[in-house]
């Protein structure tokens, strides 16, 4: 039966949040929380970081540098809306996560801080090469890269007391994408995800590749050695397979419920492939047939 | 005109055939609602369910103290203070609360009734339990095992039945092809949005209890608590509605029971609701089946023969094993009609999830062995899947292919094939093939079934209604089987509106209280509309058959008319409609009929579905889906509409992600988090068609449809996968990763 949590403090000024977090819990979108706080977890006092959305914008553009700052707090829906085309992967990241309602909800810290190694937010960040901007107790900031923020499942670089206000990625190029494996459209924890992104060159090489996975190691991981196969090439079928083939070292996935390490190397591999398909018309709607006079009548 | 006779489309009737929304469905909406779990009374206590965590265990004490000593508990009920320990009968219908045993994770040991829910839980963790460890029966190989452990006195076998028409190897010896396959469907989860609970009150000076608590069957329910609490079947009442659900799971389950047995105890009413978890380990499942076929064709598609062995696990009790396995045994010859069949099944007891009912009732699982049969046909033979299946139909009237029964006249599986091959979505499966981008390919399914309606022959299945007309005219009809979420009193009432020629609004309908309305069997078996509406129809037409020996005016004057017959005391009516059975039973023994009780009337449907299979990932998308319905008149099109949509949606499920499991006997999928069931992302466009038709034995023409919607759904998607890449899963459900490696090992394309 779900603990009762006798306090909700909601601050408007992020000033206020350090100094009422001693001795409580941030909440967010409470999508993760309340799951927790269902199974049984005692959460005596919840520090609500949502209306601090107010007080800022959910994605602010460095228009000298093109780096975006990312809001830990705002919905991924206002995320998604604010990056937009300046961060492909991380919109469409998005745009498979969980269900509109979710959505609506659920932030960037919440999945950070959740420290799962299935995050569908972690691969694109990570991939981009994300900072985490943390507030420290006594109203400090400190930066730590997300590479190192991801210490293992349920398990991040955050002290009590502390909370992050937001993440950092330097310009992410213009191509970039994100697929996700669940046991359905909507609504399922990834069995495995894959953010990627590149510079495509005139001559068709691609440069800068990023490649990053999710629910294949205890963290999200950087899929450094395919990339580096990739890097300053035309990605032929030769150079596709040569990438492929050297996934296994970089991850280490486990059996579970939801699928077999066998599988998660397997579709590591495909989802690198379709990821590295030339790029199509786009995704067509799924195609329908009009209805018949008949359906139309009854 | 004889009752039922009334012709369709003849005198197009102001209310069949007309949609009709539910008449709860503003309430729904809203949350106006008061759901039997919602009900809150004076001075109410608050119920938990002690429940077994491992799969076998003896039972050598249960202290309930500490449990009692909690401040806040007023009672705590076990296996000793249950007048009648026993959910039926027999002793494999299984205890009330297990007393020297428990069989299975989610057993109910123990009930605590106290002041409020939390205090109630704790208690639970105060009761002392002390158990050993039993070796676990995890399914039916170690069930049948010489040396296993026998779960009852009369083995681990719970159920079985055989039955042939003749020699099937020798047919198989003369065919063109021969198929012998296996395949395995796994068990499902109900996921009825309410879950189970309710309140019950006990009222000490007329020792009678009332339960408000979701029921497919509230005479059962009223009979089951009667037995438990020793207590004459009069003195028990079931409210079974408003309930959010239902698909089987409130056919077998024994929260009435409970409820009961808290309220007499503590002397108070009780309030109990299940969490979703307890269901996920408790509630009953669709039937894990292991099917194979062994079936032969002729070079133009004909079928010969086909011998159909199945194996099902009912986990500990017996539920409705036995009774599934002989709906799979009449279905295991398909909606096809051929000379020699013959079937045999068995169900076992285990100690995984307990199995009941489940909509389809052992139909989908030998459905998927037969239509991947014969879709694996087709590709061997070189015929198109469709006319292979209308070179094997059977037609009304025609002898059914295993008991050789006589079938009734508006059995029309032909007409839904024709109709779905006429669609766009088979017309132009080339099309849609080649339109197939990057990874995903594409690819169109059909599948035809058939499922009987009703309990069968021989076992005098009947429904009931009574009408009062009072003196303003309004009528009140009591009828059953009860609303499960399906609204059956919106299409009793459109029944009635147009069988007494009444304006619908002075029609008041109820179901579900066994106080009030008449013993109608269950919602169950595509049943509700077909033998419901027929009671009500019986009920309407007597009352007008009254009228006109009384020369009075009903449809001018009802209130006149009511006024009159209260005065006669003539104004109420009773009837019922007894579901006929087959006119000739084949070479079922006649002793024996209601053992195999094959069916006079059946429900058809075909479907057409399109798939896209990504051959990187094995991930399978269901874009759109025909659905051809034979269900007679649809009596309210909208109700049966949404009747196909969701069955589709269950079947769906099955077929490609939802799978219950247990390993060791314990549940391994918990919660919605890991049990998976479709959401509105993975729902496909549906178009639902009703063929013309009428079968004289059911109200206004109209035969049940509700479960045969199920059946095609996981074959046709078979194979539209097999179309799609060349290989044609047998084992549900297609996940992800069962797609890959079957595309990895057969890489065909
Ligand atoms: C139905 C459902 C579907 C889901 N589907 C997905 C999915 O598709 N993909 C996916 O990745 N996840 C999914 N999740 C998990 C969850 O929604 C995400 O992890 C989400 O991003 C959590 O964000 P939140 O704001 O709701 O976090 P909360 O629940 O509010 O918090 C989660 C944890 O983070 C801490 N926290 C939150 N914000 C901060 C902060 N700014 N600073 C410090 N600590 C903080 C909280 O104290 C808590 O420990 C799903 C959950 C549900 C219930």
């Amino acid at each position: 039966m779900t603990p009762a949590t006798p306090t909700l403090l909601r601050p408007t000024d992020p000033a206020d949040v350090s100094r009422l977090l001693a001795g409580a819990r941030a909440v967010a979108g409470g999508t993760d929380l309340l799951v927790q706080r269902r199974a049984g977890a005692e959460m005596p006092t919840l520090v609500d970081l949502s209306g601090l959305a107010g007080t800022r914008p959910a994605v602010v553009r460095d228009d000298a540098t093109g780096e975006l700052t990312l809001s830990a707090v705002h919905p991924l829906t206002d995320i998604a809306d604010g990056a937009a085309r300046a961060f492909p992967a991380l919109t469409a990241a998005i745009g498979q996560f969980a269900s509109t309602t979710i959505r609506n909800r659920a932030t960037i810290g919440g999945n950070l801080v959740t420290g799962s190694p299935a995050a569908d937010t972690a691969p694109a960040l990570l991939a981009a090469g994300a900072v985490v901007d943390i507030v420290t107790p006594d109203g400090a900031r400190r930066t730590v890269d997300l590479a190192d923020f991801l210490l293992g499942p349920r398990r991040v670089d955050l002290a009590v007391g502390e909370w992050v206000t937001s993440v950092r990625v330097p310009q992410p190029p213009a191509e970039g994408g994100f697929r996700k494996i669940g046991g359905r459209r909507a609504q399922a924890i990834s069995f495995l995800n894959l953010a990627w992104q590149w510079h495509r060159e005139p001559d068709g090489r691609l440069t800068g590749v990023r490649l990053a996975m999710g629910s294949v190691a205890p963290t999200v991981v950087r899929l450094r050695t395919a990339a580096a196969a990739l890097e300053a090439q035309i990605p032929t079928q030769d150079v596709v397979d040569a990438a492929v083939a050297v996934i296994d070292a970089d991850i280490s996935p486990i059996d579970d419920l939801r699928a077999s390490a066998h599988y998660r190397r397997r579709c590591a591999r495909g989802l690198l492939r379709e990821a590295l398909l030339p790029p199509s018309p786009g995704e067509r709607p799924d195609q329908y047939v009009t209805p018949t006079t008949r359906e139309k009548n009854q | 005109m004889t009752p039922g006779a009334h012709a369709v489309g003849t005198s197009p009737a102001p209310w069949v055939g007309r949609s009709r929304p539910s008449l709860e469905g503003n309430d729904i909406v809203t949350g106006a609602i008061t759901y039997v779990t919602d009900r809150r009374e004076e001075g109410m206590l608050h119920g938990y369910v002690l429940r077994s965590t491992v799969p076998h265990a003896r039972i050598d004490g249960i202290d309930v103290s500490a449990a009692l000593a909690l401040p806040g508990v007023v009672t705590v009920v076990t296996a000793a203070d249950v007048p009648v320990n026993a959910l039926g009968p027999r002793d494999v219908d299984g205890p009330a609360l297990a007393d020297t045993v428990v069989r299975q994770v989610g057993e109910a040991i123990a009930l605590i009734a106290a002041t409020d829910a939390r205090t109630a839980e704790a208690a639970a963790g105060l009761i002392g339990l002390d158990l050993t460890a039993l070796p676990v029966v995890d399914g039916p190989a170690a069930a049948a095992a010489p040396d296993a452990p026998q779960l009852h006195e009369s083995g681990n076998v719970s159920g079985a039945i055989a039955f042939s028409s003749g020699d099937v190897e020798a047919a198989l010896a003369d065919a063109h092809l021969v198929l012998r396959r296996s395949v395995h469907t796994p068990a499902q989860e109900h996921v009825a949005i309410e879950t189970p609970g309710g309140v019950a009150r006990w009222d000490a000076d007329a020792t009678s209890v009332t339960i408000w608590c979701g029921s497919q069957n509230p005479g059962l329910h009223q009979r089951k608590v009667a037995r438990a609490l020793d207590i004459p079947q009069e003195s028990v009442r079931m409210i079974a509605n408003p309930v959010g659900g239902a698909f089987g799971s409130r056919n077998d389950d024994p929260m009435p029971v409970f409820l009961a047995l808290l309220a007499r105890r503590a002397g108070a009413p009780v309030h109990v609701h299940m969490t979703r978890e307890d269901v996920m380990a408790a509630g009953a499942k669709r039937h894990p089946f292991w099917t194979s076929i062994d079936i032969g064709f002729a070079a133009d598609g004909r079928i010969l023969g086909s011998a159909v062995r199945a194996v099902a696990d009912t986990g500990p009790i017996i539920t409705s094993g036995p009774n599934v396995m002989k709906t799979s045994a009449e279905m295991s010859t398909g909606p096809y009609g051929f000379d020699v069949a013959s079937f045999d099944g068995t169900v076992y007891y285990t100690n995984n999830a307990n199995a009941g009912a489940f909509r389809g009732y052992g139909v989908p699982q030998v459905a998927f062995a037969i239509e991947n049969a014969i879709t694996e046909a087709a590709h061997e033979l070189g015929l198109d899947p469709a006319e292979v299946r209308l070179r094997n139909v059977l037609d009304g009237g025609d002898r059914h292919s295993l008991y050789r029964h006589r079938t009734t006249t508006s059995l029309n599986v032909r007409a839904t094939l024709r109709t779905a091959v006429e669609h766009p979505l088979w017309a132009q499966r080339r099309q849609w093939q080649a339109g197939a981008v990057g990874p995903w390919r594409r690819g169109t399914g059909i599948a035809v079934a058939m499922k009987g309606v009703g309990m069968g022959s021989g076992t005098g299945d009947t429904a009931r209604a009574r009408l009062h007309i009072d003196d303003r005219g309004h009528v009140i009809i009591w009828a059953g089987p009860n609303h499960t979420g399906q609204s059956i009193q919106t299409t009793y009432g459109q029944v009635a509106a147009d069988a007494l020629g009444l304006p619908i609004e002075t029609i008041d309908v109820r179901v579900g209280d066994t106080g009030e309305v008449p013993e109608s069997g269950p919602t169950a078996a595509s049943r509700s509309t077909y033998a419901g509406g027929a009671a009500v129809r019986a009920a309407c037409d007597e009352l007008v058959e009254r009228c006109r020996g009384l020369g009075l005016p009903l449809a001018t004057d009802a209130a006149g008319v009511g006024t009159k017959l209260v005065e006669l005391g003539e104004a109420e009516v009773n009837a019922e409609f007894r579901l006929p059975d087959t006119d000739d039973i084949g070479i079922v023994p006649p002793e024996q009929l209601a053992t195999f009780a094959p069916h006079r009337v059946y429900g058809t449907c075909t479907q057409v579905v399109r798939v896209e299979v990504n051959t990187l990932t094995g991930e399978v998308r269901v874009p759109e889906l025909l659905c051809v319905l034979d269900c007679g008149t649809p009596i309210n099109p909208a109700a049966t509409i949404g009747q196909a949509e969701g069955g589709i949606l269950q079947g769906l499920g099955m077929a490609i992600m939802e799978d219950h499991r247990v390993s060791e006997g314990i549940p391994r999928t918990t919660s919605l988090e890991n049990y998976l069931v479709p959401t509105i992302a993975d729902t496909p466009r549906m178009h639902t068609l009703f063929i013309e038709g009428s079968e004289d034995s059911g109200p206004f023409g109209a035969k049940g449809m509700s479960e045969v919607v199920v059946v095609p759904t996981p074959p046709a998607i078979a194979a539209a996968i097999r179309d799609a890449v060349g290989v044609l899963p047998q084992e549900l459900p297609v996940t992800p990763e069962r797609m890959l490696a079957l595309i990895e090992e057969a890489p065909c394309m």
